[in-house]
């Protein structure tokens, strides 16, 4: 908790000194000797495990594709295809198209490795959950959604709830379970906006089941709580720093600035990208931006996992209908749960230890 | 205990390598590993006689919906959207498509009489060739063109009661002495480039358009696409209505078990909405579909057992959750 490390009594532990650890959680038969907090068990490998190597990719992959694919790509039709632009256009398109597909490779490998540590550590049911949404998306890839209708929805239901619900009842730093739980429950409903429509295609009906559209937008306004939900736990487990706050300040600042600039376009493209409708007062949602940045930027010395994890859940958006935006959410949460159903995430090299003073 | 791995960096390298051969192969083949689980509009087919010009009629009432988010409008207050989605529904008679769309509008508004009125008004996007994704923001590009079927209030009220765009329409005590040379097209500049705006016996309230890019929108004169819509109780509701083929460059050639992207936009004349400022859907799914379409809730008590359903999952995901191991503690 914050600077003090303690064991699994929660009493103060001396720096560098072993510890006992009942891993009761875990569900482990008999004490196991570590050195470290209970979420964080390190692979004395200087983080260059496969699971450590895909997770730091997959975050710069999954904002290749986001700024390129997604929002370049889109607002690229002002620019003159003309000589050397429309050689730039095509090279950066491309290379969006690139990143969206190793970014697809590389959050269901992410998903495959962590279901195998859930596995070897006896966490089977997260194990099954994880195992399964991979499994379900590759056939769904395969077979395409007719034949397999709102099976990968379903079980990104249960990957959720197997990642998420271990760390929101557990001990852990209370803003953060917080912050988690509102993240989860965004997908959880925005789940159910999707299960809802496949309910209608299965079962054409004038009096189908209803409430997708009061969903989504009770999802939106939890999106906007736990931003800053987010800024609190970050805060209370790092303290207040001035540079994340004025380095976040950009994104909100350009979020309204290209509202004043062409609302129609914003919107827009906030919709397509991020599936929010910003029915809310946008003032709001770019305050909102602001304190998720200033998370994500201020965790990046200490606890980059979390960094990643905001990352992560930035591009998988609200809307959720595709198996590769729902695979990034499910590690997001996974990364912002320090990892805690299924066993702890690897080491992060050239992370600040604690005691130490951040930028 | 520490553990090491010797090998993780050699495995490490491995696992990216193969990572990103398999993502190079799949760009090259223009395969996604992702499917799409977005919103499915199905046009199944019908032996009705569809009501075209009744988009309040009881049928559309029995034609299953989707709800499309729409973004958010950004001119009048409160910034942000009262429009928070848009309906449609759809169906074919094996010869035309049908696409209805319903928006909430406190106020309807049919005028474009005066420079500081603008219309209500709805659009239908295609990709021009079925079965290709919109690439681009909208309006399509020169690779890429969108075919777009665009409804107008103020159109509507031309095709209900003639042409209201004369001056005397909008300002009813206007006195004219004299217009010289009336009814010579020489002096008719807007008619005479055919300016959609200046057409006075208008066929259809809805314009057939295509684009490849912004400042690309091209009319189509041929009236190919219908469509009749009404204002109640604070609502719209718009029918479009196409032969599935139509034989014409760029515009949008569908056939049953076609599947291709479609997206919706709303404008509101009250909030000054025009040309690029307006409410934009998500690109959804079309699926021409051949199966016919169902009486109503044949499957029975429905929706009860959709929520049954769910309530049966939550506590499967419970038991999954809630054991944590499923070994016995020695």
């Amino acid at each position: 908790m914050g600077r003090i490390r303690v064991d699994g009594r929660r009493a103060e532990v001396v720096e560098e000194a072993g510890v006992i650890v009942e891993e009761r959680a875990a569900g482990r038969t008999a004490p196991e000797i570590v050195t470290g907090s209970p979420a964080r068990i390190e692979e004395r490998s200087g983080g260059r495990t496969p699971l450590a190597a895909v997770l730091w990719l997959l975050p710069i992959t999954a904002l290749t594709e986001l700024l390129l694919l997604r929002t370049f790509f889109r607002v690229g039709i002002y620019i003159p295809k003309q000589g050397s632009f429309a050689v730039v256009y095509r090279v950066l398109t491309a290379a969006g198209s690139f990143a969206l597909n190793l970014s697809s490779v590389l959050a269901l490998l992410a998903l495959g490795l962590l279901a195998w540590q859930a596995f070897r550590r006896s966490l089977r049911g997260a194990a099954f959950a994880l195992g399964a949404f991979v499994v379900v998306s590759l056939a769904l890839a395969a077979a395409g959604t007719s034949e397999l209708g709102p099976t990968a929805r379903l079980s990104f239901v249960l990957a959720v709830a197997a990642v998420a619900w271990p760390f929101v009842r557990g001990r852990g730093d209370r803003w953060q379970r917080v912050a988690v739980a509102g993240a989860a429950g965004s997908a959880l409903l925005s789940a159910y906006a999707g299960l809802v429509g496949d309910a209608g295609r299965l079962v054409p009906s004038t009096n189908g089941p209803g409430g997708a559209v009061g969903a989504q937008l009770v999802a939106e306004a939890l999106v906007v709580a736990t931003a800053f939900a987010f800024f609190a736990a970050w805060v209370v487990s790092d303290g207040l720093r001035v540079r994340p706050l004025l380095v976040a300040a950009g994104p909100a600042l350009a979020l309204l600035v290209a509202w004043r600039a062409n609302g129609a376009v914003t919107g827009i493209l906030v919709l397509w990208t991020a599936g929010l409708r910003l029915y809310l007062p946008v003032w709001l949602y770019a305050v909102a931006l602001w304190a998720f940045s200033s998370a994500a930027i201020g965790w990046m010395p200490r606890r980059g996992w979390r960094s990643a994890g905001l990352a992560l859940l930035l591009v998988a958006g609200m809307l959720l209908e595709s198996t590769y935006v729902q695979a990034l959410a499910l590690v997001a949460l996974v990364l912002l749960t320090d990892g805690e159903a299924v066993g702890g995430l690897p080491e992060r090299p050239r992370e600040i230890p604690a005691g130490r003073t951040a930028l | 205990m520490r553990a090491t791995n010797a090998n993780a960096p050699r495995k490490t390298g491995a696992v990216l390598a193969l990572a990103v051969l398999l993502a190079a192969a799949l760009t090259a083949t223009g395969t996604r590993l992702a499917a799409s689980q977005g919103t499915v509009l199905t046009a199944m087919q019908t032996g009705e006689t569809v009501p075209v010009r009744d988009p309040w009629s009881s049928f559309w009432d029995r034609v299953p919906k989707v709800s499309v988010p729409l973004s958010a409008q950004q001119l009048t207050p409160p910034m942000g959207g009262h429009r928070w989605t848009l309906d449609a529904r759809a169906v074919q008679d094996s010869t035309n498509l049908y696409i209805e769309l319903e928006w909430a509008d406190p106020k309807p508004d049919r005028s474009v009489g005066a420079p500081q009125l603008f219309t209500d008004a709805a659009a239908v996007e295609f990709p021009s060739v079925a079965s290709t994704s919109v690439p681009a923001l909208c309006m399509g590009d020169p690779n890429a063109t969108v075919n777009i079927w665009q409804w107008r209030a103020a159109w509507q009220a031309d095709v209900n009661l003639g042409f209201q765009g004369g001056v005397k329409h909008q300002y009813p005590n206007t006195e004219v002495d004299q217009y010289p040379f009336h009814g010579d097209p020489t002096f008719y500049p807007g008619r005479y480039a055919g300016n959609p705006f200046s057409v006075t016996n208008r066929p259809s309230p809805v314009d057939n358009l295509v684009a490849g890019g912004f400042g690309t929108l091209t009319a189509d004169p041929t009236p190919l696409v219908q469509g009749w819509g009404e204002w109640r109780d604070g609502t719209w509701r718009v029918v479009f209505s196409r032969p599935l083929q139509v034989g014409r460059d760029a515009n949008v050639e569908l056939a049953a078990n076609d599947w291709t992207d479609v997206a919706f936009a709303v404008w509101d004349g009250a909030a000054q909405e025009r040309n690029g400022m307006k409410s934009v859907g998500n690109f959804v799914g079309l699926n021409v579909s051949p199966a016919l379409m169902a009486a109503p809730a044949h499957f029975p008590y429905w929706p009860a057992p959709f929520f049954a359903f769910l309530v049966l999952w939550a506590g499967f995901a419970w038991m999954v959750v809630g054991r944590r191991s499923w070994r016995k503690r020695a």
